[in-house]
């Protein structure tokens, strides 16, 4: 064995902990012949068991004023990711940030300098305390029939049915997340060809569709905009194809976007093949302080990069757009809230996030992340 | 099924399964727990299904064929609904800090730089075990031609860590 050799196994990712193959996986396979049509949760549920495995530690958070009571000497997690782009350190750089003016500005979009809202709600998450008993409810309501299983433990995830059949799971978490997927086949079959869907009915209907079974599962959230895709897959045979119809809605609140998504898929004769989203209700609102956007964009200059004069002109990020969503945040003694974040995106698509924090109402301790010192959402 | 094929598909079960387990979790690394048991129980599956066709004489790289077929059906219909939610979620399972830190980056750099099909012979190599009969039967080629395959990708894997380190027992050079 040579260098490379110790070198390469060495970064072999198994690293001495050899696969075990589950209790119960032959017996499974044994007794599985039958190939059918609908998509497997594979890929479904690495996202869902993603949206709750996402507990970053922020670090201790202190609000004073109307929301003290919540948020006093909390530790936050942040459960959705950062931006995929550049970070709060390139935006250091920015001298000067340039918003194109509009007559009547819209709620979600706003000029830094600009009268923003001096104050929004911002929301207790209520979770299922009893994961198992809320798969089941969940199940009862889908009809989905099966035994109640653990099937993840860090986030804990239960499971109602068994695949191929129809299933249940919902994962805990910071955002807990319920999905249901359909009985699938083995694989998931290759997308052919994938589209919008242009036919306003068709995106109507799903709308109405989505909006029924939130009401089925007794999930009091408000849907708003929403993407569409129209998608040609491959089915159980060569001369098969299979269509599918997704629909993914921002969850709203208060009239702001969340970081929270429904998604749906209908097969061609409109059945659900599957369904995803937040297991929470908003719990509690309250009435939370807010900086200007300006303030915001000060604090993402402030304290991180090359600030100030010395930065050439040419390399400062120009700022397009700014927005307000709710993002959610978990407090120290578990609670989850949506908070307001502004979103900046610059010229070049990059965006920063920071929490829209009125200055002197939240500090956040030292050693955060996550966040960082100045409420910058940290990639 | 009769009751030595059920007998049969345990006994390939208890001896290679692991060995795919590794074999996926290696290539998708990282993956949950959870998704890894899907990818394994769809080989298995195919095992199951097909079970008349696995050699006698080669088990273990036919199961890891199927392992790399099913592991490439994943990839490719994973990725609309990953793009659907990309804005959601981040990656489920991103290693710890502690380990990118100590992580040989330059290897790492090395390896992904390298083609696919060189990529993949060296680790299963290295990583898997497999000697140039096995290489021969996963890639479908002659024992000569993976045997001359594993040594020019080697090199060429060596060559890419010269670049980074300059290391001339790396490069057989002095």
């Amino acid at each position: 064995m040579d260098d490379l050799d110790r070198r390469l196994r060495a970064a072999d990712p198994v690293g001495g902990r050899p696969y075990a193959v589950p209790v119960g996986l032959v017996a499974r396979v044994v007794a599985e012949r039958r190939p059918t049509r609908v998509v497997r949760p594979f890929a479904w549920r690495v996202a869902a068991a993603a949206a709750a495995s996402v507990a970053v530690t922020v670090g201790a958070v202190s609000a004073l004023g109307q929301v003290a009571p919540a948020f006093a000497a909390v530790e936050v997690a942040a459960a959705v990711p950062s931006p995929p782009t550049a970070g709060p350190a390139a935006f250091g750089a920015m001298e000067a940030a340039a918003l194109p003016s509009v007559g009547a500005p819209p709620r979600l979009r706003l000029a830094p300098g600009s009268v923003a809202p001096g104050s929004v709600e911002v929301t207790r998450l209520s979770h299922p305390a009893d994961l198992p008993a809320e798969a089941r409810r969940l199940a009862r309501a889908l009809k989905v029939t099966g035994p109640t299983t653990r099937v993840g433990a860090a986030p804990a995830s239960w499971q109602v049915g068994r695949p191929p059949g129809a299933t249940v799971v919902v994962v805990g978490g910071a955002v807990p997340q319920w999905s249901y997927s359909s009985s699938s086949p083995s694989i998931a079959p290759a997308t052919q060809s994938a589209g919008p869907v242009r036919d306003p009915a068709e995106r109507a209907h799903l709308r109405a569709r989505a909006v029924h079974l939130l009401s089925r599962l007794g999930l009091d959230l408000t849907l708003g905009r929403a993407t569409y895709v129209d998608a040609i897959m491959d089915g159980a045979s060569p001369s098969d194809v299979y269509r599918e119809i997704t629909a993914t809605f921002v969850v709203t609140h208060a009239g702001l976007a969340t970081d929270q998504r429904l998604v749906i898929g209908v097969d061609a004769r409109g059945r659900l093949v599957f369904a995803a989203g937040p297991d929470v209700t908003a719990a509690r609102d309250v009435p939370y302080a807010l900086e200007t956007p300006a303030t915001a964009l000060d604090s993402l200059r402030g304290g991180a990069g090359p600030s100030g004069p010395g930065a050439p002109a040419s390399t400062r990020p120009v700022v397009v757009r700014a927005t307000i969503s709710l993002r959610a945040f978990v407090v120290r003694g578990g609670a989850t809230w949506w908070l307001p974040v502004f979103t900046f995106t610059a010229r070049s698509g990059a965006h920063w996030q920071v929490l829209a924090r009125a200055s002197g109402k939240v500090t956040i301790a030292p050693g955060a992340t996550g966040l960082d010192a100045r409420g910058v959402v940290v990639p | 099924m009769a009751p030595r094929d059920e007998e049969r598909f345990r006994r390939l079960v208890d001896e290679h399964a692991s060995a795919v387990g590794d074999y996926l979790r290696r290539r998708l690394y990282p993956v949950s727990p959870a998704d890894l048991d899907d990818l394994v129980e769809e080989t298995l599956l195919v095992v199951w299904r097909r079970l008349d066709d696995v050699p006698v004489d080669a088990e273990r790289p036919w199961m890891i064929g199927v392992a790399r077929n099913v592991l490439r059906n994943a990839r490719r219909s994973s990725g609309r609904r990953r793009a659907l939610q990309a804005s959601l979620r981040p990656a489920p399972d991103d290693p710890p800090a502690e380990e990118r830190v100590v992580a040989d980056v330059a290897l790492a750099q090395a390896l992904a730089s390298l083609s696919d099909d060189d990529r993949e012979i060296v680790t299963l190599n290295a990583w898997d075990g497999y000697e140039a009969r096995d290489l021969a039967l996963h890639l479908g080629i002659t024992a000569n031609a993976a045997a001359v395959r594993l040594s020019r990708a080697r090199g060429r894997l060596r060559a890419a860590l010269a670049v980074g380190e300059d290391d001339p027992k790396e490069t057989g050079t002095s």
